[in-house]
């Protein structure tokens, strides 16, 4: 799995560890992530996938201080070895753009409407690597020639209603690129693109991934978009970890029951289409806080007297690293046969 | 060159100025304003009569262009017409100086409060609750007394009021733009607070920011008149477009034309401003075609 075009490092570009995420609302507080470890080796491509309110964006939104306001983070966030995690603002701000770039949902609504795309994307560079106006430009245009942008020069100069939504994600895919980050942050990058589209810019992503060594977090609840893309993949549920491995181990045998449900739900080509697509019964537990025992309870088939009891921690499978491959089940040794 | 633009280049700025253009009311009611603001700066070079001078062979006589004085004269033998022209070089002056000032201010301070949120925005929000509670006139009055009267403590004085109001909805405009997904976008890009304000805030905020800045002038206008009405604008032999109503108030009876002629340029001054103001406000909504 490893391709390895990593660099030689002696850690892990990312380590998140015991990443807490609360947030204080009228209801009182609510726990977005809870407990997450996870790291993100250089050069590689790691998938995040969950539902939706399953804690995945807020993962990495508070890696990077930028949580709202009413949000609070606790535990450990490491970049290159270095603690970032409540860094003040100065000082993450030469982080953010530079060594860590994020590209978000919804294409149509991250490009500010009154500055043309030239603008917006030398912005960054001429803050983080401090190039004069005209290198900057040149290099932005290259970047957009890079993401198969038509017409990259003159593209330069429109601005964002001018261009589609699968032309606008490019662009902030190119302006995400330009400092060269060792890592990239993807929310839900093709969620709200056309299927052509998805799979020109996950191309993408894997040839960026290629051309320039970065590694990628893709942040998504599509599995598909996850299959072709991720080395290791790492399934949250209500806030929390609750499967991860590497991707072929985890497509080929899910361990977690919420893992396979969510397998299940994927329409198959090379099968009927069932009259009612296949869904996942029940909702997750509200806010993050089941009162005790699995937060997957209520929705699992399998559930027994143990998971009523008590929240089922991460445990490798099969003898191995938990950091590798593990799953967050009671009813795993028992099912999946091991020891 | 027409296929180019049509691919590339169509600021959302220059949209709003072409449906601004293809507004006949908004237009016109520009026409009119440029036509007076022109009457108002270059008019006494066309009729070069000074307006302090004193016809002792036409008191308060009516309009009369055969004689010199189109627009009649005052009880002090004065011409109209060079009064009202150079009256409102100080009414559009003021006007103009005091909404800058309101702009400059107010967008700073709404933005800033707005953007930075929490108690920061509490207590300059409080401090512009204060300042709009402190009685105009009063305020007004205070100043005079302690620094006598002076053009430039009109604008100061004006201009101090305006900008509440203009703070306040910058701070509206920028708690909701300071929500979307290009401001994630930059805070995640590495800009800091202050560029992000300036880059990115404000000019999005800038569209209910100029409707409200032409319907700012009208109202400065106005305030100007009233405090000249009241005798705590500007001083003789200077004048403005309020003091020459409060002397046309005075002679109504006698001699109405001292009235007519300066509430005439007050009054179209005021609709053209607002008419432009409803154009503008039509022509930045991106919700029209």
């Amino acid at each position: 799995m490893d391709r390895g075009t990593a660099p030689c490092r002696a850690g892990p570009l990312l380590e998140v560890s015991g990443l807490n995420v609360a947030f204080a609302t009228e209801d009182g507080e609510v726990r977005a992530v809870r407990d997450v470890d996870l790291t993100v080796a250089a050069g590689e491509v790691v998938g995040v996938v969950g539902e939706s309110g399953s804690g995945k964006t807020q993962l990495f939104l508070a890696a990077m201080g930028l949580l709202a306001a009413n949000g609070r983070a606790s535990g450990s966030v490491r970049l290159g070895g270095e603690e970032i995690l409540g860094l003040p603002a100065r000082r993450l701000n030469r982080i953010r753009g530079a060594r860590v770039a994020m590209v978000f949902q919804n294409p149509m609504t991250s490009l500010n409407p009154y500055l043309r795309v030239s603008t917006q994307m030398t912005e960054v560079l001429r803050l983080h690597r401090g190039l004069s106006a005209r290198d900057a430009r040149r290099r932005a245009a290259e970047m957009l020639d890079l993401v198969r942008i038509p017409d990259a020069a003159r593209r330069l100069d429109a601005y964002p209603h001018e261009l589609s939504g699968g032309m606008r994600q490019r662009v902030m895919i190119a302006t995400a690129l330009l400092c060269r980050p060792e890592l990239l942050i993807a929310d839900e990058p093709t969620t709200a693109l056309d299927v052509t589209v998805q799979a020109d810019i996950l191309d993408l992503l894997a040839e960026a991934r290629w051309e320039f060594g970065t590694a990628i977090v893709l942040i998504t609840h599509d599995l598909g978009v996850v299959a072709g893309l991720a080395d290791r993949v790492v399934v949250t549920y209500a806030g929390r970890i609750v499967e991860r491995g590497p991707v072929r181990d985890l497509f080929h045998d899910p361990r977690h029951p919420y893992t396979r449900a969510l397998l299940g739900c994927v329409p198959r080509l090379d099968a009927d289409v069932p009259d009612e697509l296949p869904a996942i019964p029940g909702q997750p537990p509200a806010s993050g806080d089941p009162a005790r025992g699995c937060a997957f309870l209520g929705r699992c088939a399998e559930a027994g007297d143990r998971c009523r009891r008590e929240e089922p921690g991460l445990r490798g499978l099969d003898g191995r690293d938990p950091a590798a491959r593990a799953s967050a089940c009671h009813r795993d040794t028992a099912a999946g046969g091991g020891p | 060159m027409e296929v180019r633009s049509a691919v590339a280049g169509r600021s959302p700025g220059a949209d709003a100025w072409r449906r601004l253009r293809r507004n006949r009311a908004a237009l016109t009611a520009g026409a009119v304003l440029a036509a007076i603001a022109a009457a108002c700066l270059l008019g006494p070079l066309l009729h070069p009569v000074p307006p302090g001078e004193v016809f002792w062979d036409a008191i308060q006589s009516p309009p009369d262009i055969a004689a010199g004085h189109p627009f009649g004269t005052d009880a002090n033998g004065r011409d109209i017409l060079a009064r009202t022209l150079h009256g409102g070089r100080v009414s559009l002056a003021v006007g103009l100086a005091a909404t800058l000032v309101s702009l400059v201010i107010g967008v700073a301070w709404g933005s800033v409060a707005g953007y930075a949120g929490g108690r920061v925005d509490a207590v300059m929000m409080r401090i512009v609750d204060v300042l709009y509670a402190l009685p105009f006139m009063f305020f007004v009055i205070l100043l005079m007394v302690f620094f006598g009267r002076n053009i430039l403590l009109i604008f100061v004085a004006i201009g101090a009021v305006a900008w509440l109001d203009m703070a306040r909805i910058v701070r509206g405009q920028t708690l909701s733009i300071k929500r979307l997904p290009y401001i994630e976008a930059a805070r995640a890009g590495g800009l800091g607070s202050a560029a992000i304000i300036r880059r990115h805030v404000v000019p999005n905020a800038l569209g209910p920011v100029v409707v409200y800045a032409t319907l700012t002038v009208p109202k400065v206008i106005l305030l100007e008149s009233l405090l000249s009405f009241l005798g705590l604008g500007v001083r003789e032999p200077a004048t403005s477009w309020g003091v020459l109503i409060g002397d046309g108030v005075a002679n109504m009876e006698r001699a109405p034309w001292m009235l007519v002629f300066p509430a005439g340029f007050l009054a179209a001054t005021l609709f053209c401003l607002n008419f432009l103001g409803d154009g503008l406000r039509d022509a930045l909504d991106p919700r029209d075609p």
